[in-house]
């Protein structure tokens, strides 16, 4: 099967003299459900950021749908899902409709404009996450679930092959976590890739099919299954069993 | 007289004519300004416009075809100060800002007997246009307002969220640099209609006003240029029938509008 991604030696630091990420390498195949883990500070968010070109410079070579990250333009392929949906400027005026119609202009070319079909496109997307008839409401009016449903939403309205999401259940009530995993499992059901950081350690099994386990640099990469078997994985928690108490449950139906 | 005898004042209608203009551009850019923190960048530019001015005058040009050129390269050195120099951004507008001022004194004390007319920008006066200044800032306004609504929703989403622009391929930085361009040919066109000290008024105050208003980034647009435009247009007959300053006719109007709006959303 061919990879989305394909990341080799990969180094990166915010500042010259620090080390956000160290020769980071692994492949995401096609069609699978990779749960990225790791503890605080461990670069999870940064490695994405890095993938999407809003970290640079790095060493290293980054391959996207098998062209190089540096020329890569189909952005509209990836759907993206950033961390918390908090630092929304309070006073920015928008309706969800606008918000999730802004997931189109990544296909758009110069003048980007939008068509009467993107609004069906916005209508299908919202009611996709179960926000029919929201597509006039100000962002204002929505809840912290609502608006990360919306951004949902929005990484998904141009139908991409790869979604990549930072921690999307982090601060929700437990009925809209159950709701987007559900969601994100009919996507995978589809065929769409699906790259995600999670806190959630416990339940990652639950829709994972693929680890990558990061601390600044990869400790383990490879099939869920094949984790709690991993030396590397054994070793980094002081040869504690980490899928006995971290990684419960795998492939549990939801 | 009635308001539709002011009509057949030539002056009048010319000063309409850059109004609306004037008020369109404000309107558009003033709201994204605001919304990306940088609502004092217009006070700053108008500074810089001082001194470009003096400096037109000094070598004999049309002033504002002088200002034009130096405000939209001091508007791209905001950015990149603040980029290269991790300022904070008002900052950088501070430095900027102070420079065109020490410049624009420094030119007035050298070369004698354009005070007056220099310092007569401080105030500006929409009322005394010449018809080829028209047309010189509506071909400037039509450009600017071109590419505005050509970029519009590239300028939603950057103002948006830059991460989420850029994981969408837009070259945010290249979208900033335009609105810092735009910005600048609009704060020396303000200049005319309510002068250097009171141009960032115009950007700001309409802006934050449709900001009290409207739900939509689409509706605060709209709404933000049509107030631009009405309080200039509603501005420049208080004051000929009031013979009073038009720059802060307009400028005490907005306020008083934006005060307004501020209250009836406090009773929603």
């Amino acid at each position: 099967m061919q990879p989305i991604i394909s990341v080799n030696n990969l180094s990166f630091g915010y500042t010259k003299t620090d080390t956000a990420l160290r020769n980071v390498s692994f492949s995401v195949l096609k069609g699978s459900y990779v749960a990225i883990a790791g503890p605080n500070g461990a670069g999870k968010t940064t490695l994405i950021r890095v993938l999407l070109g809003l970290a640079t410079p790095y060493t290293g070579d980054i391959t996207l749908f098998e062209t190089p990250q540096t020329s890569f333009s189909s952005w509209e392929r990836i759907g993206y899902l950033p961390q918390h949906t908090g630092h929304f400027n309070p006073l920015f005026p928008a309706t969800v409709g606008e918000i999730v119609r802004s997931g189109l202009l990544a296909e758009k070319r110069f003048p980007k404009r939008y068509n009467t079909q993107d609004k069906t496109r916005v209508q299908d997307a919202l009611a996709r996450v179960g926000m029919t008839d929201k597509s006039d409401t100000s962002v204002h009016a929505l809840s912290g679930g609502q608006k990360q449903r919306m951004l949902l939403a929005r990484a998904i309205v141009a139908r991409p092959d790869l979604l990549i999401l930072d921690e999307p259940s982090t601060a929700l009530d437990q009925e809209t976590r159950s709701h987007i995993f559900s969601f994100l499992k009919d996507e995978h059901a589809r065929g769409v890739t699906i790259l995600m950081i999670t806190h959630d350690t416990a339940h990652i099994g639950q829709y994972a099919d693929t680890l990558l386990f990061l601390d600044k640099t990869v400790i383990f990469s490879g099939p869920f299954d094949g984790s709690c078997k991993d030396t590397d994985l054994r070793n980094y928690f002081g040869g504690d069993i980490a899928g006995e108490h971290l990684f419960n449950h795998p492939h549990t139906e939801h | 007289m009635d308001i539709l005898s002011l009509f057949s004042y030539g002056f009048i209608v010319h000063a309409y004519i850059v109004g609306v203009c004037i008020g369109a551009l404000a309107g558009m850019l003033g709201l994204l300004l605001v919304l990306r923190n940088r609502a004092l960048i217009g006070d700053g530019l108008a500074h810089v416009s001082f001194g470009a001015i003096a400096l037109g005058m000094v070598m004999g040009m049309y002033p504002f075809a002088a200002a034009v050129p130096i405000v939209v390269l001091a508007s791209l050195g905001i950015g990149k100060l603040t980029e290269r120099a991790t300022l904070f951004g008002d900052a950088a507008i501070g430095i900027i800002s102070a420079t065109g001022v020490a410049g624009g004194v420094l030119l007035a004390s050298m070369a004698q007997g354009f005070n007056v007319d220099l310092f007569s920008y401080l105030f500006g006066n929409i009322l005394a246009v010449a018809t080829w200044e028209i047309i010189f800032a509506a071909a400037l306004s039509v450009i600017v307002a071109v590419l505005v609504l050509v970029n519009y929703h590239t300028f939603f989403l950057t103002t948006f969220d830059e991460s989420l622009a850029r994981a969408s391929g837009i070259h945010t930085k290249l979208i900033e640099a335009l609105l810092m361009a735009l910005t600048g040919i609009a704060v020396v066109l303000s200049i005319k209609a309510v002068g250097v000290l009171l141009v960032s008024a115009l950007l700001v105050i309409p802006a934050v006003t449709a900001l009290q208003l409207a739900k939509s980034f689409g509706g605060a647009m709209t709404l933000s240029v049509l107030l631009a435009i009405s309080v200039i247009f509603i501005g420049i007959t208080l004051s000929f029938f009031a013979d009073i300053p038009t720059g802060a006719t307009i400028v005490l109007l907005s306020v008083f509008v934006f005060l307004f709006a501020l209250a009836w959303r406090r009773t929603k």
